[in-house]
C-alpha cells in the first residue's frame, strides 16, 4: 500500500514537471490564463462588494466573514479544479469518443488515475495564492480568533471536501459513457462544485438536506469555515468523514462500472 | 441571402443532434442561476429591500437572465479561434461569402435549436414563479425590450466575432470565452443586477456596452427604465454595434493578410 502511494507520488510529480514545461512553453498565454484567473479574483471581490454596499449581513455572515468563504472557497475551486479537472476530467469525453482512453487501459497505471489526476495546470496557483491573501484580510478585519482543535478539524473537513469535490467530478464525468456528445459533462459537476461558495444558511428546509446528504456541497467549504469560525461546532468532523469515505467509494466502484460499458472508438 | 439561409438551416439540423449537450448546458445555467437565487433569498431573509430591489424584483430579475441570454447570446468564442489556429478556415475563406455573415447564420442557425429546447422549459419554470413575475412585468415595454435583445444581440456577436479574430496573433485560444465572461459576470449584470452598484461607479458600467447583453432588457421589463432612458440609449448601443462590426471588419482584414495554413 504505501509502496503504491509512492510509486503514484513519484509519477505524479514527474507528470507536474512535464506539465510546468508544456505550459510555461507559450508565455504568452501563460500570462493570458493568469490574467484570466486574476480577473475571476476580481469579480470575486467586487461581487462581494456590491452587496455589502446594500445590506451590512447576509444569513448572519459579516462582510469580513463572507471575505473568509469566499478566499477559502478560491483556494478550494483553484485545488479541485487544477488538480483533476482542467487537463485530466475536461479531456475524458474527447478520450473516449477518439478511442484515446485504448491507450490508458493499456498502461500498467490505473486509468482512474490517469483520467482524472495526470497532468496538473499551474495557471491557477495565483489565483490560489489570492484566495490566501483574501482569507487573511477577513480574519485581519473580522478579529475572529480561533484554537488549534479548530484548526486542525478546519483542515481535516476541508481535506473530505476535496475528496468528495473530487468523486463528485468522477461520478458525474464518468456518465460519458453512456451519453454520446455530452462533452459537457465534466462542466457540469465543476457547477455543482462551484455552489460549495455558498454559506450553508442560504439553503433552506430541503435543499439544505440535499446539499448536505446527497450532493453534500456544504461540507467542502461553508462547513469547514463554520467550524473555523466558531459558527459550527467541531463534531461535525465525523460526519464529514463518514461521507468523504462513502463518496469515495462510491466514485471508484461507479468509475469501475462505467468502464464496463466503454467499447473502443479507435482503429 | 439564400446562400446563408441554406447554412443557417444546416445548422439547426446540424445543432439538433446534440440535444443531449444542450440539455446539459441548460441543466448547468439553471444550476448556476439557482446558486445566485439562494444567495439573493438569504440576503432578503434579513432585509425587506435591498438597493431598489423587493424580493419578487430579484427573482423575476433571474427568471428572465437566462431568457434574455439566450436571446442575446453569441458563441462565436468557442469554436472560431481554434479553427483559426488549426487552420480549418482555409476552405470556408476561399468560398463566395463574406465571413461574419457566414458566421452570424452559424450562430442564428444553432440559437434557433437551443431556444427550440429552452422556451419550453422557461415556460414550465414560469408557471410556478407567474406571481413574481408579473408583478413587475410592463407589457407595454416588450417592444422596446425586443429591439433591444435583436440589438444587444448583434452588438455581442461582434464582440464575440472580434474578440475571436484575436485568435490570428495570440497563441491562447481558450481564454478569450473566459475573459468575455468575466467582463459579463459584472458590467452585463449577470454576477448582480447593475442597479445595486453604488452611485459613485455606476457611470462605468453605464458607458459600457455590457449592459445591453443581459440587464438593459430585463431592467425595461421590469419597468424600471424610463422611455426617456431607452431612448437615450438607442443611439449608445447602435455606437457600439458600429464599434464592434467596424473593429471586426478590419481585424479580420488584417488577420487574413497574416494568417497562413499548410495541408490539404
Amino acid at each position: 500500500m504505501v509502496n503504491n502511494i509512492s510509486r503514484y507520488l513519484k509519477i505524479w510529480f514527474k507528470m507536474a514537471g512535464v506539465s510546468m514545461q508544456l505550459e510555461t512553453e507559450y508565455r504568452s498565454s501563460f500570462i493570458l490564463e493568469i490574467l484570466v484567473e486574476i480577473g475571476f479574483f476580481v469579480v470575486t471581490l467586487i461581487n462581494i462588494a456590491v452587496i455589502y454596499s446594500n445590506v451590512p449581513l447576509v444569513v448572519g455572515w459579516t462582510k469580513w466573514e463572507a471575505m473568509i468563504l469566499m478566499g477559502m472557497y478560491m483556494v478550494f475551486s483553484e485545488i479541485v479544479l487544477g488538480l483533476a479537472f482542467i487537463f485530466n476530467l475536461r479531456t475524458l469525453p474527447d478520450k473516449i469518443t477518439k478511442g484515446d482512453l485504448d491507450l490508458i487501459l493499456l498502461k500498467p497505471i490505473d486509468s482512474q488515475f490517469q483520467v482524472s489526476l495526470w497532468r496538473p495546470y499551474f495557471a491557477s496557483f495565483p489565483s490560489l495564492l489570492s484566495g490566501i491573501v483574501v482569507i487573511f484580510v477577513g480574519f485581519a478585519q473580522s478579529q475572529i480568533r480561533f484554537n488549534i482543535i479548530q484548526f486542525l478539524t478546519f483542515i481535516l473537513i476541508f481535506l473530505c471536501g476535496l475528496l468528495i469535490a473530487y468523486s463528485l467530478g468522477i461520478i458525474i464525468s464518468s456518465l460519458v459513457f453512456w451519453f454520446i456528445n455530452a462533452d459537457s459533462l465534466p462542466d457540469l459537476a465543476e457547477e455543482v462544485i462551484f455552489l460549495s461558495g455558498r454559506p450553508s444558511g442560504v439553503f433552506p428546509g430541503f435543499w439544505r438536506y440535499l446539499f448536505l446528504l446527497i450532493i453534500p456541497v456544504i461540507i467542502m467549504v461553508s462547513l469547514p469555515v463554520e467550524v473555523l469560525t466558531g459558527k459550527q461546532s467541531v463534531l461535525w468532523l465525523p460526519f464529514a468523514v463518514i461521507m468523504a469515505a462513502i463518496f469515495l467509494f462510491l466514485s471508484r466502484r461507479f468509475w469501475l462500472f462505467a468502464l464496463r460499458h466503454y467499447s473502443s472508438a479507435s482503429s | 441571402m439564400k446562400k446563408y439561409m441554406a447554412y443557417f438551416r444546416a445548422m439547426i439540423t446540424s445543432h439538433l443532434e446534440y440535444r443531449g449537450a444542450l440539455l446539459i448546458w441548460m441543466l448547468i445555467e439553471l444550476i448556476s442561476v439557482g446558486a445566485s437565487v439562494f444567495i439573493w433569498l438569504g440576503i432578503f431573509s434579513s432585509s425587506d429591500q435591498v438597493g431598489t430591489f423587493h424580493v419578487t424584483d430579484i427573482i423575476s430579475y433571474y427568471f428572465f437572465l437566462p431568457i434574455i441570454g439566450a436571446f442575446t447570446s453569441a458563441s462565436v468564442t468557442d469554436t472560431l479561434p481554434r479553427e483559426i489556429r488549426l487552420g480549418s478556415i482555409s476552405a470556408e475563406i476561399v468560398k463566395p461569402y463574406n465571413f461574419s455573415y457566414f458566421r452570424l447564420a452559424h450562430c442564428l442557425g444553432s440559437k434557433i435549436t437551443q431556444l427550440s429546447l429552452k422556451i419550453p422549459v422557461y415556460l414550465f419554470i414560469g408557471f410556478f414563479l407567474w406571481a413574481f413575475i408579473q408583478a413587475k412585468l410592463n407589457w407595454a415595454m416588450l417592444p422596446f425590450a425586443l429591439i433591444f435583445v435583436c440589438l444587444g444581440f448583434l452588438m455581442h456577436f461582434y464582440f464575440d466575432y472580434g474578440l475571436s479574430l484575436l485568435a490570428f496573433w495570440v497563441e491562447d485560444v481558450w481564454s478569450f470565452g473566459l475573459l468575455k465572461r468575466i467582463l459579463l459576470l459584472v458590467f452585463g449584470g449577470l454576477a448582480f443586477p447593475l442597479s445595486l452598484v453604488p452611485k459613485s461607479f455606476a457611470w462605468i458600467f453605464d458607458v459600457l456596452p455590457f449592459k445591453f447583453i443581459y440587464y438593459f432588457p430585463i431592467a425595461i421589463l421590469q419597468n424600471n427604465i424610463s422611455q426617456k432612458e431607452i431612448l437615450f440609449s438607442l443611439p449608445q448601443i447602435l455606437f457600439w454595434l458600429m464599434f464592434f462590426y467596424i473593429i471586426s471588419r478590419l481585424l479580420w482584414s488584417k488577420g487574413l493578410s497574416k494568417y497562413g495554413a499548410y495541408g490539404q
